[in-house]
């Protein structure tokens, strides 16, 4: 294990960040290791029906703006993005953008953004409506509401391999050994409450596990556990957090009833519960105590956190606002105390899901 | 089953009586200008009317095609023949518009809109917009009950005893696999029975080409846009005196049709299907009881049955279905009585019954709701020399139960409208109008039970109106036989607007009563028949709308005091025929401005303004044993890419071919 936590340190410092998931790397570490980031890209989704997901960039030293910069480094993709960016991933040098109605994965040049190659995620009549993105051991994993997992080949940009999981799978989080995927059943009457655990060996799926209603969300603080946060039925049943233990995969044990939020962002032990009451809780995986039940401490109002990330090099938080969802959504950058430092609109873009640094 | 069997017995009634017609004489003259205007200009409340042989004025096969000739109404017409087709007239929404089938209401209590793209015009001889209420005091309480009100006026519900038995057999063809042969049988039983039968098939593929979004150069294809449908109508007309009249309808549709969706980028795949059945039956008994006293009683029973199938649904079936039964139950009962020449009054009483269940093998814990309304109305109209004012006081009570779960609140309510008309000087045929109109819409069945989205915690969509305008009728000015004009200037108000927002994050959507809506606008519509002028008749019909209808829903949104989505500043509509002895020649023209859809105002959201340009001729001739007619149409024909809803294009250029051949049996007398 320790000779896998040096060597990921050093093997690529983009990479680590890229994949977001791999966090194994100490709090007081990280920004030994890693150069302040010089901009941000921002991926809104868009509307349904609007093909009309954006990809942004904010840079941190200039202060400007790019709502849409995709189309500005690819001025003959009129077009642009398509319909519903669901997620985007740095991974190595390349940006992987799962676009969920346009039925395929997107990939950039990380440094650009200026497309390298769309992989096509329609089969035959079926769009297989690719959701999230991880990158492990040199390949792309990529969920699917076609109960799949598919493996994309990092150099040749096409899928090698497709793994069967639980029904529409969400999120999907890698441990030096095992992908952990959200088994949320969303479109059936009676929606999923497992987790696929997938040997990244041999690449199969090895166990489910059971964890709250309807999962959405999976993230792995330093300690090596796997926190699961699930929708609920969107009627009785709650959302909930759901911890997995990661030294044995097999079980899970629910944070209780004070938890009730649909997503989740983990850096390093801390984690950011969100998509409930509130902007977002904080809370230590370490010591299993709440730091804060409101994340904002300067009275800062977010509408609609829709995204969340953290700047790993000074914990700064980044969230993404939907607002109501159909006008120009903003990202509000705060330190890790909860004051507001910046923000900006990312308009055109509306509906806006990840964020991500460019170093 | 039932229903089947009323088929079969008119069609046995019929077929001998017409297979012994067998002396024809032609169709009377062919009333392309049988505009009935003076209406129009008269009514207190705005009023527009086409009729007869207009309808194939517009380049038009449905009703909705044609209402887009009107002064203020929003066709959301999601393209080809297929494609939904709602109205909504100055804004209002589609829900606040009422249409009435030979007099009685279209129900739809699951969505609280119809489809009128689903009415061919093969079997309509008029359609009348009314912005407010109906004009006539006899009408059913449910007629007063909607912001505006559509009647259409079918032609084998037309039974005039003055009629003679005639076969008409028409056949249509056109672009993109259309193909529509119908079929039109009147048969006259006796000096007092006359029975009709309209029947028509439709199929087409739809599958018309577009002009690429991804690269704004080729050409692709709209995919899994086929309809085929199939319509069949019976009317009895029992006509006692010419005080006492009966009437008898069923109606049968059944269509089969592919959703296409919008147009996603990247990815052409579509295969969702929307299956519906329809059938009616439905009465109605007028009778003067007296020369001061009328009575109508009418009657329906409906039975509606969609099927909606996703077959490639990501569940662990590999598909979704949802089948949804309606049924209506409704009566009516109208009483007016005329104290004097100059006022006159009414009271009328209906009910309905209207029931919503589901199901498809996926219906888990579906409300089955059943609403019971009542509605009573007062009328009063009072004429007297150059003066005119209507008004009604309308009380609706609405009560529902449901099988499962919670179940929405009861409610009763009091709206009116009032209307006055004068015409300030003898000798100028100048008018002018004022009319104000309150009015609700109901919670429907989607709104209130749809799985997780619905809220049964909801009140009733307000609409207010107000309206000011002027009409001007000349006849025989310089070169004009007729010549028309009526402005409307107007204010409404939506209040409690029912819309479904996300809650939580876009997986959780809930219909709220949230939006607040200020409209003002103006509608013109202007008409002239020239004079003849050797041999050749022409005529004209402008009309233009201008609106600027704000979302004032939330002082704090960015979309404050924006223009409603989907709604253009400027529309309007041009026609000029010109018929020369047997040879008819149509243009019309149509133009909006720029709209957006919803969301920021911003380029992306950007529908562009058209303009669209149709063409027809049409050819009439009588043989000794028929009457035939041939019609030509081209339509769009600049090749304009445009459409009215995001993502859904309209099509490129298209034509029809029409021939139709009428038998009709000389007058015995």
């Amino acid at each position: 294990m320790n000779f896998r936590k040096t060597s990921i340190a050093f093997v690529s410092v983009v990479a680590i960040l890229a994949a977001c998931k791999k966090v194994d790397v100490p709090v007081a570490v990280a920004p030994v290791l890693l150069s302040p980031a010089v901009g941000e890209y921002i991926l809104s989704e868009g509307s349904f029906g609007g093909n009309n997901t954006k990809l942004a960039f904010y840079t941190n030293n200039t202060v400007s703006l790019s709502g849409d910069f995709f189309l500005q480094q690819n001025p003959t993709l009129t077009a642009g993005l398509g319909e519903i960016g669901n997620d985007a991933i740095i991974y190595g040098s390349k940006m992987y953008v799962v676009m969920n109605g346009s039925g395929r994965v997107t990939v950039l040049n990380a440094a650009s953004a200026i497309l390298i190659k769309n992989i096509s995620f329609l089969n035959n009549t079926v769009n297989k409506q690719p959701r999230y993105a991880v990158g492990a051991k040199g390949k792309v994993y990529v969920t699917s509401y076609d109960n799949t997992v598919s493996v994309i080949d990092t150099t040749s940009l096409s899928i090698i391999k497709s793994i069967t999981v639980g029904a529409n799978p969400e999120g999907i989080a890698a441990s030096s050994n095992f992908l952990y995927v959200a088994n949320s059943g969303g479109f059936n009457t009676t929606p999923d409450s497992t987790v696929s655990v997938i040997d990244l060996n041999t690449e199969q799926e090895i166990r489910k596990v059971k964890v709250g209603v309807n999962p959405y969300k999976i993230e792995i603080n330093t300690a090596g556990n796997i926190f699961v946060s699930a929708y609920g039925d969107y009627g009785n049943i709650p959302a909930s957090i759901s911890v997995i233990n990661g030294s044995t995969n097999t079980t899970s044990t629910s944070l209780g009833s004070n938890f009730a939020y649909s997503n989740i962002r983990i850096f390093g032990n801390i984690a950011y519960f969100y998509g409930g009451t509130g902007t977002a809780k904080v809370y230590n995986t370490a010591t299993n105590t709440i730091v804060r039940n409101e994340f904002i401490t300067d009275g800062t109002v977010v509408q609609t956190a829709y995204g969340l990330n953290i700047d790993e090099q000074n914990g700064d938080v980044y969230i993404a606002d939907a607002g109501n969802y159909t006008t120009a959504g903003k990202v509000i950058c705060f330190n890790s105390m909860g004051v507001k430092k910046f923000s900006f609109s990312t308009a055109p873009g509306i509906n806006p899901n990840k964020i991500l640094f460019k170093r | 089953m039932k229903l089947f069997c009323i088929y079969c017995f008119v069609l046995l009634a019929i077929l001998p009586n017409l297979c012994s017609a067998q002396k024809h004489d032609t169709l009377s003259n062919i009333k392309v200008f049988a505009k009935k205007n003076s209406v129009s200009s008269t009514s207190p409340t705005p009023v527009q009317i086409l009729n007869t042989v207009d309808p194939s004025k517009t380049n038009s096969i449905s009703v909705a095609d044609a209402l887009k000739h009107f002064a203020g109404v929003f066709v959301k017409d999601f393209g080809g023949v297929g494609g939904l087709k709602t109205v909504s007239v100055r804004s209002l929404g589609a829900n606040h518009t009422g249409i009435l089938y030979d007099g009685i209401a279209l129900g739809n209590a699951q969505a609280g809109q119809i489809d009128l793209g689903k009415f061919s015009l093969d079997n309509i001889s008029e359609i009348v917009l009314h912005n407010s209420g109906p004009s006539d005091l006899l009408s059913t309480a449910k007629a007063f009950s909607y912001a505006s009100l559509l009647t259409l006026k079918t032609i084998s519900g037309d039974n005039n005893i003055d009629t003679t038995n005639a076969i008409s057999l028409k056949i249509q063809s056109g672009s993109f696999g259309y193909i529509s042969p119908s079929l039109a049988i009147q048969k006259k039983i006796n000096n007092r029975i006359i029975v009709s039968l309209s029947a028509q098939y439709q199929n087409a593929v739809s599958d018309y080409p577009f002009i690429s979004y991804e690269n704004n150069k080729s050409r692709l294809r709209r995919n899994n846009s086929g309809i085929s449908s199939f319509r069949m109508e019976t009317d009895i007309g029992f006509q006692v005196n010419e005080h006492n009249k009966i009437n008898f309808k069923s109606y049968l549709y059944n269509s089969k049709r592919g959703l296409p969706g919008a147009i996603v980028f990247f990815n052409p795949i579509s295969n969702q299907q929307l299956d519906e059945k329809e059938m009616f039956v439905q009465g109605s008994w007028q009778k003067s009881l007296s020369l001061k006293s009328e009575i109508l009683f009418s009657g329906k029973y409906e039975q509606d049955l969609s099927y909606y199938l996703d077959p490639s649904y990501p569940n662990n079936y590999g598909r979704l279905e949802n089948e949804f039964h309606q049924k209506e139950i409704y009566l009516s009962g109208v009483y007016s009585y005329k104290f004097s020449n100059n006022l006159k009054m009414s009271f009328a009483a209906d009910a309905f019954n209207n029931k919503l269940t589901r199901t498809d093998f996926f219906a888990k814990n579906f409300a089955t709701p059943t609403r019971n309304s009542f509605l009573n109305n007062i009328a009063i109209q009072f004429k007297k020399n150059r003066f005119e004012f209507t008004g009604n006081l309308l009380y609706t009570i609405i009560d529902e139960k449901v099988k499962t779960g919670e179940t929405a609140n009861s409610f009763n309510r009091f709206s009116n409208g009032l209307a006055f008309s004068i015409q300030p000087f003898k000798t100028v045929p100048f008018r002018t109008r004022i009319f104000y109109k309150n009015i609700f819409r109901a919670p429907t069945f989607n709104d209130l039970y749809y799985t997780n989205v619905g809220n049964t915690k909801l009140s009733p969509e307000f609409a207010d109106q107000y309206n000011i305008g002027f009409t001007y009728e000349k006849n025989q000015l310089l070169i004009f036989k007729r010549c028309w004009i009526t402005i409307d200037a107007y204010y409404n108000e939506v209040r409690d607007k029912i819309l479904a927002a996300p809650r939580q994050n876009l997986f959780q959507w809930s219909v709220q009563n949230i939006g607040k809506v200020k409209i003002k606008g103006i509608d013109i519509a202007h008409h002239t028949v020239l004079k003849d002028w050797k041999n050749i008749q022409v005529n004209t019909d402008i009309t233009y709308t201008f609106q600027q209808a704000l979302d004032v829903t939330n002082a704090a949104s960015p979309l404050y005091k924006t223009q409603l989505s989907y709604t253009p500043k400027h529309s309007g509509s041009a026609s000029l025929s010109v018929q020369h002895k047997k040879i008819l020649l149509n243009y019309n023209i149509l133009f909006s401005s720029y709209r957006y859809k919803q969301g920021d105002q911003v380029y992306q959201n950007l529908l562009q303004p058209f303009t669209t340009n149709d063409f027809s001729v049409s050819y009439f001739t009588k043989k000794k044993y028929a009457d035939f007619k041939f019609m030509f149409e081209a339509n769009n024909i600049f090749n304009t890419q445009y459409e009215i809803i995001k993502y859904y294009p309209m099509p490129l250029s298209n034509y029809r071919l029409t021939l139709n051949i009428s038998f009709k049996q000389k007058k015995t007398k």
